[in-house]
């Protein structure tokens, strides 16, 4: 039997994701904690967040449903499909869980939109192809939209469109970017080390990690930006 | 062939090479699907912020105050980090936008200051102007209520200053000797676990791994048992202890330490300086305004939904411009890091207690349902961490606006180590008599529980739920 508390230690410190696939598992076998667990310390952040800033409503039997999908009527018990499919790589559940739920609750949310003939494409945000445009020759032709975003791209510090400029709009791997972006980061120092000292320590892990997490914010920077100025176009 | 779940994650993270990362772009965007990648990226960050907080520390390590100027059109990330009240359970922070709200508005009310009237009236004026539509009574009550928490805030701290310590026991049982034993005992079992859900919060990683589990308890704690004067004895014992290991002012200086450079020799007593701050009081009255008006306005958005009052709000500005003085002692070798964390224990723990008093007066004023209310609004765990932000974030705001004592300039040329050396000390300093304290309390509350002689309650909720732990 599993020593939950040693469980949810392991899982603050998974760095081959043992525990994440562990967890899964459990969770796919309907056990209680494992479950309770994931809906509530891993899932509850990722619900309200969607519920706030995509859905604008109460989403919680659908984040349910669509999380433990498909329901086996005869044994009475959901089966948990899409966390059965994670595998674990270089990703924890929590990561997985809310790009799959974000993924269908954006779609969902543009679905409805356009049965109210509203605008059907999240165009309250940032959209992906006006930021790949942001750094090319300004062309007269730009719609609003557009605009808008440009001149949010431009309003962010050079770290973030330098995060920006490699991630998204090149493409680039976490791991062929960190060098470049490296002089940005200045991670907590911790255990007697130094941040200089930390980062040197990284593994590759840390580092995809860092990357990811300073792509989704400066992405966050890019959006207030937005927010702020989309009423002057 | 749409892109699947694990591709998609995989290229939200940029783990996939170049190539590939072209190629599904290409497919998502077919798909319509493209602009989510972007959402999904801002959701990770958002439900990973601790993790991303140790990875990517503070981007900005100065600021000059120039720089300062032009922070609205920047990219708003400078100094955000610094300021959030880290916390395990809590998330509450206020962001630089937040913060620079407020210092505006204090900017605006020096302008708009006009000499031939009392301090008191030129606020009440000038919450009128910002608050469109008051009521010239709430005004004044706004007002007061700003004054009475800075008043009881500075005469409690003056008296701690004085004695060299806070007598909290002898204190916390004249405090509202005449409220009804029971709910007394309940006031001061709410304001206990509010206290040490805090008190683990400020702790690292480390050290709060071996305090485990006390975070579950977020709700109102009602008491099932008749209390007997022993039980308040035993409660008020724990609040005391914990009041005098606290490390209140720990979490806002551990978020503020990366803001500069060098560590000043010298020592001399800080008392005196802190003592003679009740000169303060028109800044504290000011910058309390400047919040609450940012707060009632929604401006705080982090503040949403949450019920501070002024007096709340006045106590965390006068504990946050108390740091302010010790931490510029230090930095002028005014006093040594000893004296420099026994006085800002003996802060946090004196604005902890005098938010108690304020509660525990309201308390006995408020009828019904109304004290049962006023129990959470105090003392719902996320309400501490929020004065808990406030109290670093309001240091900055203050530091910004106070032209005389010239503490922006100051605070930009503090060396970073300053903040290093006292986090350190006190980690090391308080860390063996708070972890007895912290696992002492945590024990106890177990044993509460497991003789369910008080039970968890969700609030707004007739259910009552006994916590298990």
């Amino acid at each position: 039997m599993t020593d939950w508390n040693d469980f949810k230690k392991r899982l603050n410190n998974d760095t081959d994701y043992y525990a994440n696939k562990e967890l899964a598992k459990m969770v796919v076998s309907n056990d209680t904690k494992a479950v309770f667990y994931y809906l509530t310390e891993i899932g509850m952040p990722i619900m309200k967040h969607i519920e706030y800033s995509i859905m604008h409503r109460d989403i919680t039997a659908e984040y349910y449903m669509f999380l433990s999908f498909p329901y086996d009527k005869q044994a009475e018990k959901p089966l948990w499909h899409r966390v059965d499919l994670y595998k674990g790589i270089n990703c924890l559940l929590s990561t997985y869980t809310s790009n799959i739920t974000c993924r269908y609750f954006c779609k969902l949310s543009n679905k409805e939109k356009r049965k109210l003939e509203k605008d059907g494409e999240l165009l309250e945000y940032v959209d992906y192809e006006s930021l790949i445009r942001c750094e090319s020759a300004f062309d007269e032709e730009d719609d609003m939209q557009t605009k808008c975003v440009r001149k949010a791209y431009q309003m962010l510090s050079e770290r973030y469109r330098l995060v920006l400029h490699y991630l998204v709009i090149e493409k680039m791997p976490a791991l062929d970017a960190f060098p470049l972006l490296e002089q940005y980061i200045h991670p907590r120092p911790k255990d007697g080390l130094t941040s200089d000292e930390v980062k040197q320590s990284w593994t590759n892990k840390q580092r995809q990690d860092a990357l990811s997490l300073l792509k989704g914010y400066a992405l966050k920077h890019l959006q207030d930006n937005f927010r702020s100025i989309k009423n002057e176009f | 062939m749409g892109v699947d779940d694990i591709t998609f994650c995989r290229f939200v993270n940029n783990d996939l090479p170049q190539a590939k990362m072209i190629e599904i772009e290409k497919t998502l965007i077919k798909d319509g699907e493209i602009n989510v990648s972007l959402q999904a990226s801002i959701l990770n960050h958002s439900i990973n912020k601790d993790y991303a907080d140790d990875l990517l520390g503070i981007d900005e390590k100065s600021i000059t105050t120039k720089d300062r100027t032009s922070l609205y059109n920047d990219s708003k990330e400078t100094n955000n980090n610094s300021l959030i009240l880290k916390n395990s359970t809590m998330e509450n922070k206020l962001s630089k936008e937040e913060i620079l709200k407020v210092q505006d508005l204090v900017v605006n009310f020096n302008e708009s200051y006009n000499s031939e009237l009392s301090l008191k009236e030129n606020l009440v004026t000038f919450y009128l102007s910002q608050r469109p539509g008051a009521l010239l009574e709430d005004a004044h009550a706004i007002t007061n209520g700003l004054e009475s928490g800075i008043v009881s805030f500075n005469a409690n701290l003056k008296k701690a200053l004085e004695n060299g310590e806070f007598d909290y026991a002898t204190e916390l049982k004249e405090l509202a000797s005449e409220m009804p034993i029971n709910e007394k005992y309940e006031l001061y079992i709410n304001f206990l676990a509010a206290l040490q859900t805090l008190s683990v919060g400020n702790l690292s990683t480390e050290q709060a791994s071996q305090i485990e589990n006390f975070q579950t308890i977020r709700q109102r704690l009602i008491v099932k048992d008749e209390v007997t004067e022993e039980m308040l004895c035993d409660v008020e014992d724990k609040i005391g202890q914990l009041l005098k290991n606290n490390n209140f002012c720990l979490g806002s200086l551990e978020s503020l330490k990366e803001l500069i450079d060098e560590l000043p020799n010298g020592s001399e007593a800080v008392e005196s300086v802190v003592i003679n701050s009740e000169q303060d009081m028109r800044e504290k009255m000011i910058t309390s305004m400047a919040t609450y008006i940012a707060y009632q306005n929604e401006e705080l958005e982090s503040l949403r939904g949450q019920e501070l009052t002024p007096e709340a709000i006045a106590i965390s500005v006068a504990a946050g411009i108390e740091e302010m003085h010790v931490m510029n002692d230090l930095n002028s070798g005014r006093t040594t890091v000893d004296k420099a964390i026994k006085v800002l224990k003996i802060i946090g723990g004196i604005a902890l207690f005098s938010l108690l008093a304020y509660v525990a007066f309201n308390c006995i004023t408020a009828i019904g349902t109304l004290s049962m209310v006023m129990f959470m609004v105090a003392f719902g765990s996320t309400t501490i961490a929020t004065i808990g932000a406030f109290l670093a974030s309001l240091f900055v705001v203050w530091s910004l606006t106070n032209s005389a004592f010239n503490a922006g300039e100051k605070i930009i040329n503090w060396s970073s180590r300053i903040f290093d050396v006292v986090v350190d000390t006190w980690r090391e300093t308080v860390w063996p008599s708070i972890f007895v304290v912290l696992r002492g309390i945590k024990d106890w509350f177990v044993s509460l529980f497991q003789k369910k002689s008080i039970v968890e309650v969700q609030q707004n909720d007739d259910n009552v739920i006994v916590s298990t732990m």
